[in-house]
C-alpha cells in the first residue's frame, strides 16, 4: 500500500520546514535510512531519511515551499507492483 | 456574510426537474473530482507544469453555463478546469493535454493556462489576467455583426477588475451594446491579496453602472441562483439591450496554485466557506426540494468516479509529441516555412 | 500614376476588400465619420457605414483585444493604431494573445487580423509620436510585418494581410501619406502581393543596398548620388519583414558582394541587425567586405527639426555609409 509519510518534528519549537532540494525522483527505489531531501528549519538544515524501504510514488510538496510538522510531503509505495498499482488508480 | 448568501429557497427551485438538477450535481461533482485527482497526478510527475484549482467555484461554470446555448462562445482565465467542463469538455482530452500528450486539447502546446475546445465554442483559458476579457468583448462585436442571438461569455476574477484591460472593455461593450456576459468570480483574493487590499469598493458590481450596464451580485455558491442571473442576462444580451456584469460570490477552497498553502486566509473565514460548499449545499436543495434520494446522488458519484477512472486511463496512453512538432502551428501559412526563419 | 498616392492605395484595399468579403471591418479611432487623422479612411464610411467602420473610443488595448476576439469566431478585422507609439498600449492583445493563439491551441484557433499602424516621422512629430519600432513585432514568433514602400506596394500588400490567416502588423510611413489624398484619386488596379517578395528599386553591381518604408526614398536618393561618382548602387525594398524575401536579397549580393542596410529605426537592434547578421552567417562566401548598417542615432526623434535631421538616416549619411563601404571599407566599420 503506497503510503504518505509526514514532515516530522524535529525540535520542540519547529513548526514547520522549506524542502530546500529533494534528493529522490519519482520512480526511484529507496533503502530505509536513505536521504530523500534536506529541510531547512529555524535552527538548522536537517536530512530527511526514508522511514521504509519501497518505490518514491509521489513528491507532495516542491522545493522551496514551507510545510507545516505533519503535513505529508511524500508517498512511499512499498514495492514496484504497489508503484504500479498506485500509479494505474490516480 | 451578508443576507444575499442564505440557503436558496424553494422557489430557486422552481422551474428544473430532478433530473436537470441531478446534471448540475453531476457536473459541479466532476469538476470537483477531476481537480482533486487532477492534483494527484501532478503529484505523481503525470503533469509537468502548474495548475490553479477552481475547487469550491464550480456552481459559477455550471450555473452560468446552463443558461447558455449551443452558439454560444467563452473565455476563461487560469482557473478554467471548471469552466470548460461546465460547457461539456472532455475530461479525458483534458488530463490528455494535462499530460503533455500530441491528442490533448492544444496537441500539448498550451496545457492547463490555454486549454480550449473550439467545437464547444470554448475560445480558451488565458495565462495573462484580464487576457480574456478583450476576446471576449470582440467576440460578441463579430457576433452582433452577424446579426446573430448568441453571445460571449467572459470568467475572470476580482484581480482581474483591476487591470486596464476589464475597463476598456466595459466601457467598449456598454457603448456599442455588445452581447456578453462579464462573469466575475469574486472569491476574495487575488492572488494572495485580499480583495480589502486591491480594491476600494465591497462589490466588483459596482464598476458596472461607471459604464453605464447593469452590475448583479449573486450568491456565487447557489448554482440555481447563479443559472437564473446568467439567464436573465443572457436574454438582455440576445435582445440586444447589451452586456451585463455578473459577479459571482464565491471562494476557493485550495490557494492561488496546486501547492500554495494560502496561509494568507484567516482559518474561520476559511472554515466558514468551507461549511457552504456548493457540493454540500446543493444536495440539500436536490432532497430537500426535489426529492432527490442518496441513492440518486451516490448514482451519479460513481457514474462520474467511473468515467474519469476510465478517461485517466485513456490520457496516460496517449503519444507524447515529437521534439520537432514544437516547429508547427507557428503560423497558419508561413509561406513554406519562409516566416520561420 | 500621378493621382494615386501611398493613402489612396490603402483606401483602395480596404474598400475592395470590404466589397470582396463581408467579414471585413474596420475597427479604430476617428476612422469611420471623420475618415480618418490622415485621412485614409475618407470616403469609406458613406460607402460601407457603421457596420464595417466601427469608431472606438481611445483604447487601443479593448481596439486590438476586440479584433483579436471578432478574428477568433471568423471576423476579418482590421485594427487601426493611430500612431504605431501607441501600439505599446496593446502589446499584450498583439503578443501574448494574436500571436500565439495557433499555436498554444495547437492548430484549433487562429487570429486572422491586421493591425495597421502609422509609423515614423513626418517632421517634428516628437518622440512619442515618431517611433520605427518594427524591428520589435519581427521578434515575435507568430506575427508576420510588412513595411510598404510605394502606393501600390501598399494596396498590394493590404490585400494579402486582410486575406492572409494570420495576425499581420502593417507598418505606413507617415512621411508617405503625401498629398492627402481622396477618394477622387485615381483607381489603380493592383493585385494582392505574396509576402516574401522583395523588390528591386535600382539595379547595380557595387553594393546592395537594403531599405523600407520612407528611407527606401533617401536610399535612392544616395544612389544617384554615388552614380554620379561612378559607385554602382544595388535598391533592394523587402517590402515584408517577415517573412523577408532571403533568396532574393542572397541573389543581389552574389551580383553586388557587398550589404548596406538603411532604416529610420534606431541602428541599436534594429532590423538591420538581424539582416546583417543573416547575411554574415549565410552569405560570407559572396561578400567581399563586412556588412554595414544605417540607423537613426540611438536616441529619441527630436522635436527640433535641424536635430530631427541630424538623428534620422537620409540621403547624405546614407550616401557617406556607402562610401566608407565601396571606396575605404578597411576603415573601422561602425553602424553609422
Amino acid at each position: 500500500m503506497a503510503t504518505e509519510y509526514p514532515l516530522p518534528k524535529w525540535g520542540v519549537t519547529m513548526e514547520s520546514g522549506t524542502i530546500a532540494e529533494w534528493n529522490v525522483n519519482i520512480g526511484d527505489i529507496v533503502t530505509e535510512g536513505q536521504v530523500l531531501a534536506s529541510i531547512d528549519t529555524d535552527k538548522i538544515t536537517v536530512e530527511l531519511e526514508a522511514p521504509v524501504p519501497g518505490v518514491v510514488a509521489a513528491l507532495l510538496a516542491e522545493e522551496g515551499d514551507d510545510v507545516e510538522v505533519g503535513a505529508s510531503i511524500i508517498t512511499i509505495a512499498s514495492d514496484k507492483a504497489d508503484y504500479d498499482s498506485f500509479r494505474a488508480n490516480l | 456574510m451578508t443576507d444575499s448568501l442564505t440557503r436558496p429557497t424553494a422557489q430557486a427551485a422552481a422551474g428544473i426537474t430532478l433530473d436537470e438538477g441531478l446534471e448540475l450535481f453531476r457536473l459541479m461533482f466532476l469538476i470537483r473530482r477531476f481537480e482533486e485527482r487532477a492534483a494527484r497526478l501532478r503529484a505523481a510527475g503525470f503533469i509537468p507544469g502548474f495548475l490553479h484549482p477552481c475547487s469550491g467555484q464550480e456552481a459559477v461554470a455550471v450555473g452560468v453555463a446552463a443558461a447558455l446555448r449551443k452558439d454560444d462562445v467563452l473565455t476563461s482565465n487560469h482557473r478554467g478546469h471548471g469552466h470548460i467542463l461546465g460547457r461539456g469538455a472532455d475530461p479525458a482530452r483534458m488530463y490528455a493535454e494535462l499530460f503533455a500528450r500530441s491528442t490533448g486539447y492544444n496537441a500539448g502546446k498550451g496545457g492547463s493556462l490555454h486549454m480550449i475546445d473550439a467545437d464547444l465554442g470554448f475560445l480558451g483559458a488565458n495565462g495573462i489576467v484580464g487576457g480574456g476579457i478583450p476576446l471576449a468583448t470582440g467576440a460578441a462585436l463579430q457576433l452582433k455583426r452577424l446579426n446573430s442571438q448568441a453571445l460571449a461569455v467572459t470568467y475572470f476574477g476580482d484581480g482581474a477588475s483591476n487591470e486596464g484591460a476589464f475597463h476598456e472593455s466595459l466601457n467598449l461593450a456598454a457603448l456599442w451594446q455588445l452581447p456578453v456576459l462579464f462573469v466575475c468570480e469574486n472569491n476574495l483574493y487575488g492572488e494572495f491579496t485580499r480583495q480589502s487590499e486591491h480594491m476600494v469598493l465591497d462589490n466588483v458590481a459596482d464598476r458596472a453602472s461607471a459604464y453605464g450596464m447593469p452590475g448583479i451580485v449573486v450568491d456565487g455558491n447557489d448554482v440555481l441562483a447563479v443559472k437564473k442571473v446568467a439567464a436573465e442576462a443572457a436574454d438582455r444580451a440576445r435582445s440586444g439591450m447589451g452586456p451585463t456584469l455578473i459577479e459571482a460570490k464565491t471562494y476557493r477552497h485550495k490557494g492561488h496554485f496546486e501547492g500554495d498553502m494560502a496561509r494568507y486566509r484567516p482559518k474561520e473565514e476559511v472554515e466558514a466557506w468551507m461549511k457552504r460548499d456548493p457540493l454540500i449545499l446543493f444536495p440539500e436543495v436536490l432532497r430537500d426540494e426535489l426529492g432527490a434520494t442518496d441513492a440518486d446522488l451516490d448514482r451519479v458519484r460513481e457514474a462520474v468516479e467511473a468515467k474519469l477512472d476510465l478517461d485517466i486511463e485513456w490520457a496516460k496512453e496517449q503519444p507524447h509529441p515529437l521534439p520537432e512538432d514544437a516547429l508547427e502551428h507557428v503560423y497558419v501559412d508561413s509561406y513554406n516555412g519562409k516566416a520561420l526563419r | 500614376m500621378t493621382n494615386f498616392t501611398f493613402a489612396d492605395g490603402i483606401r483602395q484595399a480596404i474598400a475592395e476588400e470590404m466589397e470582396r468579403d463581408p467579414a471585413v471591418f474596420l475597427i479604430g479611432e476617428d476612422v469611420g465619420e471623420s475618415g480618418g487623422v490622415f485621412g485614409v479612411t475618407k470616403g469609406l464610411w458613406d460607402r460601407f457605414g457603421k457596420d464595417r467602420l466601427w469608431d472606438s473610443p481611445i483604447s487601443e488595448e479593448a481596439i486590438v483585444g476586440a479584433a483579436v476576439g471578432a478574428a477568433l469566431v471568423g471576423g476579418r478585422p482590421i485594427a487601426e493604431i493611430m500612431f504605431s507609439d501607441f501600439s505599446m498600449l496593446a502589446m499584450d492583445m498583439i503578443v501574448n494573445q494574436a500571436a500565439k493563439t495557433h499555436y498554444m491551441t495547437g492548430g484549433r484557433l487562429s487570429a486572422p487580423l491586421v493591425v495597421r499602424m502609422v509609423t515614423g516621422t513626418n517632421g517634428s512629430t516628437g518622440a512619442q509620436h515618431s517611433q520605427s519600432l518594427e524591428s520589435w513585432f519581427t521578434h515575435v514568433p507568430g506575427l508576420k510585418v510588412v513595411a510598404p514602400s510605394t502606393p501600390e506596394d501598399a494596396k498590394g500588400l493590404l490585400k494579402s494581410a486582410i486575406r492572409d490567416p494570420d495576425p499581420v502588423m502593417f507598418f505606413e510611413h507617415k512621411g508617405l501619406y503625401v498629398g492627402r489624398g481622396g477618394p477622387a484619386g485615381e483607381v489603380v488596379e493592383v493585385d494582392p502581393i505574396p509576402f516574401g517578395s522583395g523588390r528591386i528599386h535600382r539595379e547595380g553591381t557595387d553594393v546592395t543596398v537594403v531599405s523600407y518604408l520612407k528611407t527606401r526614398e533617401y536610399a535612392m536618393a544616395a544612389a544617384e548620388t554615388l552614380a554620379e561618382e561612378g559607385v554602382s548602387c544595388e535598391v533592394f525594398d523587402p517590402r515584408t519583414l517577415v517573412p523577408f524575401d532571403y533568396e532574393g536579397l542572397r541573389a543581389s549580393l552574389e551580383k553586388t558582394g557587398r550589404l548596406l542596410i538603411a532604416h529610420e529605426a534606431p541602428a541599436r537592434g534594429g532590423f538591420g541587425a538581424e539582416i546583417a547578421a543573416w547575411a554574415a552567417e549565410n552569405c560570407h562566401d559572396v561578400l567581399r567586405s563586412p556588412v554595414m548598417r544605417v540607423g537613426g542615432q540611438n536616441t529619441p526623434v527630436p522635436y527640433a527639426p535641424v536635430m530631427e535631421k541630424f538623428v534620422l538616416p537620409m540621403a547624405d549619411r546614407i550616401a557617406e555609409s556607402i562610401r566608407t563601404l565601396v571606396l575605404n571599407p578597411s576603415r573601422q566599420l561602425q553602424s553609422l
